[in-house]
């Protein structure tokens, strides 16, 4: 029987942490970031995103006036980011690349209807330039968002989990 | 250019005179013998269905039933129903004989039978679906400009959405592109404008967004080459095959090099202005593509790529003679220049006022909508709603 490689099962825990932060983090600035407040208010009402990392689970979120919400663990997306392989997913939540290079780049696939993951997709890139570092987020978004709170605020709400 | 990227292009071309004679025995060795042919009621008029009505009859084969029900923007309800239809008479084989909405209905019913499903939007995504049961599917282009005969992409309308909606498959790929001279030549000139610019923009988008790679570059770097130089004489002279066989073959590789790294924000605002405001295509990109390349420039990105164009476009003299550090805007103004002669010769529109289709008002919904649109993502820069409303007053006028 093969077993997992390590490294596998390193880059699937470090993805399974990755976008807890990254749900909290979401949830957060949808109340402190007018753009994500906005987006978040613009969602069509009851319509959800799931995203997915091979042998990681995923998450599944939707907008309501209120902010981002995130639904049960296992409730199906109307559109759902399925990664490739765990080491794609690797790669975007450590900042190794964005979301649109990601797309750019074939590492994963879009089932439903592509309008509705673009909002994410931009709350995603805002999020990004909150939580890494300056030259990270250089590196990987094409425009630095203006933030509106302090990262440290941010980072405190990630921790604490509100 | 990416870290990693792949490709595609399965299709088989059969490129030249009498190619459509050809299409029976390539269908047959794909195993399709009762084909469905898929058209519009414009080529019924002009006679192009008869004439590969006709072809098809001299290798054998008859179309079990002709369709030439398909408007100019095609519905996913068409789409299901044409699939109904592909069913209820037993056909084993598709022949799209169109523009792009025959071709882009042609490849949702595929998708649609593949699946062995009712309905193209359970199909909707990027990349997803299985291959499916294989239905031989032949695409001969009326149009030098879609490129469709060679994408993965299929664009259709949700009429309720006032959207069009984009379908990614490598199975949505025909298994035949056939370009033959006697299907482009009676195009007329005004149109024949507008779809050529419609393969240039294809050219250029995907030769400079964040997903093109060696192979792509090399086919929008042949194709823009070829378009620029024959989409004048056969818009002055569409009787002339050679100009039309050369602007077909340009407009095939654009549709092939975009189709494996996709467009950009000219896209993103023409969908929009599309679905919005019911601009042509083709219009839309003719429109916009100076004012957003001028943006990317303006956003620090693309000036060394551009400046590379010039090459492709221009020709060598034009390229050697311009410094380089104003290759990028020459680039620019030799395409606002060829838009200018095909203006001059068939009234193709310049600004977004001329096409008679757009109001002020609309600019607002048309910005959320294109911020929406996939193409987004892999234009070199980024673009807000702001930016998108700053580029639309610039073409308005």
């Amino acid at each position: 029987m093969s077993q997992k490689p390590l490294k596998t099962g390193l880059q699937q825990a470090t993805c399974t942490l990755v976008a807890e932060c990254l749900v909290r983090a979401l949830q957060y600035l949808s109340t402190a970031d007018s753009k994500i407040r906005a987006e978040a208010h613009n969602w069509p009402s009851g319509k959800t995103l799931r995203l997915e990392v091979p042998g990681a689970g995923g998450f599944t979120v939707t907008g309501t006036p209120w902010g981002f919400k995130k639904l049960d663990k296992e409730t199906a997306g109307d559109v759902t980011i399925l990664f490739k392989s765990p080491s794609d997913a690797f790669r975007v939540f450590t900042g190794q690349i964005s979301v649109g290079q990601a797309y750019a780049q074939h590492k994963f696939v879009l089932r439903g209807d592509m309008a509705l993951a673009m909002p994410f997709v931009r709350c995603v890139d805002i999020t990004e330039g909150y939580l890494f570092p300056e030259f990270l987020a250089k590196r990987i978004l094409k425009r630095l968002p203006e933030k509106e709170v302090s990262p440290a605020r941010v980072y405190a709400a990630v921790v604490l989990g509100k | 250019m990416g870290a990693y990227y792949e490709f595609k292009l399965p299709a088989k071309i059969l490129s030249g005179s009498e190619a459509l004679e050809h299409i029976p025995h390539e269908l047959n060795t794909l195993g399709a013998f009762r084909p469905l042919l898929l058209s519009d009621q414009g080529l019924e008029k002009v006679g192009a269905v008869k004439t590969v009505l006709n072809a098809l009859a001299e290798g054998g084969m008859t179309a079990v039933e002709t369709f030439c029900e398909i408007p100019p923007d095609s519905s996913i309800q068409v789409v299901n129903r044409v699939a109904a239809l592909f069913r209820k008479l037993g056909c084993d084989g598709l022949i799209a004989l169109g523009g792009g909405s025959v071709i882009d209905t042609a490849k949702g019913v595929s998708m649609v039978l593949a699946q062995e499903g009712t309905d193209l939007m359970a199909s909707a995504g990027c990349e997803v679906l299985p291959r499916g049961k294989h239905v031989p599917f032949a695409a001969i282009p009326t149009t030098s400009g879609t490129g469709s005969e060679a994408t993965i992409v299929a664009v259709v309308a949700d009429p309720e959405k006032k959207v069009k909606m984009e379908f990614l498959s490598y199975h949505l790929l025909p298994d035949l592109a056939v370009l033959d001279p006697r299907m482009t030549e009676t195009l007329p000139p005004r149109i024949t404008a507008s779809t050529g610019f419609d393969a240039l923009v294809h050219a250029i988008e995907s030769a400079t967004c964040l997903q093109r790679n060696p192979v792509s570059d090399a086919f929008a770097e042949k194709a823009m080459g070829q378009i620029v130089r024959a989409l004048p004489v056969a818009v002055r002279e569409g009787k002339n095959r050679k100009a039309r066989m050369v602007l077909a073959n340009g407009s095939l590789l654009a549709g092939a090099a975009f189709s494996n790294s996709m467009v950009g924000l000219v896209h993103a605002i023409g969908h929009a202005l599309g679905g919005v405001c019911k601009v042509a295509h083709g219009d839309a990109m003719t429109i916009l593509l100076p004012a957003v390349m001028a943006y990317n420039l303006r956003q620090g990105t693309c000036r060394e790529r551009y400046s590379e164009l010039l090459l492709h476009l221009a020709g060598p003299e034009v390229y050697a003679a311009t410094p380089k550090e104003v290759r990028a805007e020459k680039a620019i103004s030799f395409l606002e220049a060829l838009r200018r002669e095909l203006a001059q010769v068939c009234g193709l529109p310049e600004t977004l006022s001329e096409t008679g289709k757009v109001r002020k008002e609309d600019f607002g919904a048309v910005a959320k909508t294109a911020l929406n649109d996939g193409a987004i993502i892999v234009n070199p820069a980024q673009a807000d709603y702001n930016d998108i409303i700053e580029i639309l007053e610039e073409v308005w006028s």
